[in-house]
């Protein structure tokens, strides 16, 4: 009972923090342009060599192509492979990447879990589910736990990332690493790869189905409660943190860096402008003195600029 | 202290020096530079100053706080530095850049995985001074601790203390990027170190009124108040362009004439006075091609409009919108179909891309590079080349804030390998370029001993990168031309050169793309270029 109670309350949690976390950055004004190329969406010629839509003659009177695929075919490695991290990090990569890698497994083998739930894990398709469930669970927790203890020790003893380790940053992998660590010992203790109850990804199915169906009649193993317990304190710290990133990434990369839209006249984006060119700054040094009645516009236009020249 | 070992809590202990710079860590460059002590001796930073001015940090000095003479100076300078911090996080205040800003703020992995693609913290031989991070990093813990007063703070984002030691050395930190993004190319999580350091040096100047002189007090401020920040005026800039048109009718056999003021043009080109007073043949080429294309051009003789200059991009948003507005302004006065911006490449990202977002309504005029253009012309057949009048090697800089950061990549190397026979990329090249090491406006800056440091650690790396470059023949028996359509660039790479007495030991000139298209037109006097005349 209080496992469920806590389960909801984590899950909300971890909900409204990363909505709220995503709203914050959804909802900043329109911002100056910051791009940085290659921009993928440039489609796959331009974007070999980082050219973008100003390399043509009179470029808005041209149609803007928009490649969603040549996007994809950037993103794509980069979350799966690290494919950054790779190039300019080779030393850090392995382990970051097995990091990584286990928590997607695991993240893939919790959407499986609740999918073989629902479907009922004694269907066809509920036991196919619940084999590869298994099977990426012990790679994931495996990979994941190596990738957590090898980037400690890089944090901890690595010349280049000592001086930027703060406590904070090994304790999110420790943090990490007891997730891993208690799956571990959850699936020593229970069997992995039957697909009954008295397995981890049954005894998870029956966890998600009480949930589901507000039923915490049947019990659990400890291990595998310390284990749910462990996870769900994860879920309610981690959007809190940096680490956030898996979801605000979508900014820094489609918000920002990628971010080529040109200002066309009567566009959305120019009356986000406008207002923006409205607001009232109070930046105090002499040659702006923003005294929060002039605006932006007032300040950079003849009018702020005579009254700042007086 | 030694380098590789500085910490961040260093940076707010008073000490003599955070740390030093040792030529022997410098990045080795080719022979015949390649002997340590054949390396100029940098310039001593008078002791009067350094007795009265904050120049703790590294060797040398970009701007140069007085020491406060009081306990309440010291407080009030950190006051100011919060109460700014505070404004970047205020949309009425930062609407520019409060996305981008909060989210190099909270995502940060400190992976690392950005600070070797540094060209700086490279060619220092990896002082940890000049790791992109590490000026992030202290900025990030002082906003934590002391802006948004995050409980924990010291915990989970490292503590940092916030003193008038602390302020004075950022404020002269935010001097040794030149905001190139290479480091933010890298990074995979999309945080931009870059970005950091514009909005520090943003803090410093629209809070607290402090910036290095050369780009605000020289630059911008003297841009809105006489016209340029070259101290031309409207007259002077006319006059100047008229003796340009002679010699180069001299020059060249063919009559030039600018065009001024044109109404209704079809386009109005915008160069950075610089070139007027330093590489005259620039402005004089462009002349030369459009009036040979039969270009329907003029330029604008409004003040400030016919200079493209716009330091602001690197400092201060409101001296860019100030600076942005008038050569949309001035544009639209003379019904121009469009602005063509000339070889700048602050020019063309501070007025195509950054401003694309302040010039609203009808100060909205299209606006191009003069890449583009020229690649148009050089292949419509209206002009007749001979590419083996540019039968030298021949190397490509690419300017950060043109190619990195707009995506013109292409057009420029076209009409290169078109017009010139023997020419050659660098490693790396195009969007992944290293920056001259001029940039965010430091080829303008040269108080006291920073020509030393700009030319030996911020460009060093490039200096190396264009001898690799005619790797093949390095001597100065064979002549070799850097092309490098950027001014602030040509600036850098002129102060490189002399440094390194380039000119005589690989006989190497720089100078710009229209320069070598006029020396292949059949129709120009031969040797357009000289390397005699150069420098
Ligand atoms: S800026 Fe990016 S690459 Fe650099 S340490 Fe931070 S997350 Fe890593
Ligand atoms: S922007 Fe350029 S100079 Fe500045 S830290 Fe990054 S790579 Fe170095």
């Amino acid at each position: 009972m209080i496992l469920n109670i806590v389960s909801y309350l984590s899950i909300l949690i971890f909900l409204i923090t990363v909505i709220y976390r995503l709203m914050r950055i959804a909802n900043t004004p329109a911002h100056l342009r910051w791009d940085l190329y290659p921009v993928p969406h440039e489609g796959f010629k331009k974007a070999k060599y980082g050219g973008s839509y100003y390399e043509e003659l009179d470029w808005w009177t041209k149609p803007r192509h928009v490649s969603i695929a040549c996007e994809l075919s950037t993103m794509i490695p980069e979350i799966i492979l690290l494919k950054g991290v790779w190039e300019s990090n080779k030393g850090l990569w392995f382990w970051s990447w097995a990091f990584h890698f286990g928590l997607y497994l695991a993240v893939f083998m919790a959407a499986l879990v609740v999918a073989s739930a629902i479907i009922g894990p004694a269907s066809t398709i509920g036991v196919v589910l619940t084999k590869i469930a298994g099977i990426s669970t012990i790679i994931g927790y495996i990979l994941g736990g190596i990738g957590c203890i090898g980037m400690i020790f890089k944090r901890l003893f690595d010349e280049k990332l000592k001086p930027f380790t703060t406590t904070g940053s090994i304790f999110n992998l420790i943090f990490i690493l007891a997730i891993f660590v208690t799956g571990l010992k959850a699936i020593s203790e229970v069997n992995l790869f039957t697909t009954d109850q008295s397995s981890l990804i049954g005894q998870m199915q029956i966890f998600v189905s009480g949930l589901v169906g507000f039923d915490s009649s049947v019990p659990l193993n400890s291990s595998v409660v310390w284990h749910i317990g462990v996870t769900l304190a994860f879920m309610v710290y981690m959007p809190f943190t940096h680490m956030a990133h898996f979801v605000l990434k979508w900014f820094t990369y489609h918000g920002i860096r990628w971010n080529d839209e040109p200002n066309t006249a009567g566009s959305d984006l120019e009356k986000d402008l406008t207002k923006s060119l409205n607001f009232k700054p109070t930046w105090a040094a002499d040659h702006i003195k923003g005294d929060g009645k002039k605006t932006w516009v007032d300040i950079a236009t003849e009018k702020g600029f005579k009254d700042e020249k007086k | 202290m030694k380098k590789n070992k500085l910490k961040i809590s260093d940076f707010s202990k008073e000490s003599d020096q955070l740390v030093h710079i040792d030529p022997k860590d410098f990045i080795p460059l080719p022979p015949p530079y390649d002997k340590i002590e054949d390396e100029p001796i940098w310039k001593e930073i008078k002791p009067e100053f350094k007795e009265t001015h904050e120049c703790t940090l590294d060797d040398t000095i970009a701007v140069g706080i007085p020491k406060p003479k009081t306990p309440e100076e010291e407080k009030e300078l950190v006051d100011k530095f919060i109460s700014g911090l505070r404004k970047l996080f205020e949309k009425e205040n930062n609407w520019t850049f409060l996305q981008q800003l909060m989210l190099s703020l909270e995502h940060c992995a400190k992976c690392q995985t950005c600070v070797d693609a540094c060209p700086i913290y490279e060619a220092s031989g990896k002082n940890d001074l000049y790791r992109p991070t590490y000026r992030s990093e202290i900025w990030r813990r002082i906003v934590k601790k002391y802006v948004q007063k995050k409980p924990f703070a010291s915990f989970t984002d490292g503590d940092i203390d916030l003193n008038w030691t602390t302020v004075a050395r950022l404020i002269e930190l935010s001097y040794r990027c030149t905001i190139c993004r290479r480091c933010a190319q890298t990074c995979p999580v999309g945080v931009d170190n870059a970005l950091i350091t514009h909005e520090l040096r943003k803090v410093f100047s629209q809070e607290m009124g402090i910036a290095a002189k050369e780009i605000h007090e020289k630059g911008s401020v003297l841009q809105l108040k006489v016209g340029s920040s070259t101290g031309m005026n409207s007259e002077v800039v006319k006059d100047n362009i008229d003796f340009i048109d002679e010699d180069m009718t001299d020059l060249t056999g063919i009559e030039v004439k600018s065009k001024w003021d044109v109404k209704g043009a079809d386009l109005m080109l915008i160069h950075n006075a610089g070139e007027i007073i330093a590489w005259p043949e620039n402005p004089g080429a462009f002349a030369i091609i459009f009036e040979a294309a039969g270009i329907n051009w003029t330029m604008s003789s409004e003040a400030v409009a016919y200079d493209g200059i716009n330091y602001g991009l690197w400092y201060d948003d409101v001296q860019l919108a100030r600076v942005a507005i008038k050569h949309a302004q001035a544009a639209k006065k003379l019904g121009v179909k469009k602005i063509v911006v000339g070889e700048c490449g602050h020019a063309h990202k501070a007025l195509t891309v950054i401003a694309d977002r302040v010039l609203v309504g009808d100060l909205n005029v299209p606006r191009e590079s003069a890449m583009t253009l020229l690649e148009d012309i050089v292949f419509s057949g209206k002009i007749k080349f001979d590419p083996s009048r540019n039968d030298f090697p021949v190397t490509l800089h690419d300017p950060c804030n043109m190619v990195r950061l707009m995506g013109i990549v292409e057009p420029q190397r076209r009409i290169l390998r078109y017009l010139c026979p023997q020419f050659r990329e660098m490693t790396p090249h195009g969007v992944h370029n290293y920056c001259c090491g001029g940039g965010s406006g430091f080829a303008i800056m040269s108080a006291h001993n920073f020509t030393n440091w700009r030319v030996a650690v911020s460009g060093r790396k490039k200096f190396k990168q264009i001898l690799d470059a005619y790797s093949d023949c390095p001597g100065p028996e064979t002549k070799k031309y850097l092309c490098a359509p950027c001014s602030n660039c040509k600036g850098q790479i002129r102060d490189i050169f002399q440094y390194y007495n380039a000119k005589e030991k690989s006989n190497l000139i720089y100078g710009g793309l229209v320069e070598l298209i006029v020396n292949a037109m059949v129709d120009v006097k031969p040797g357009f270029i000289s390397w005699e005349d150069a420098f």
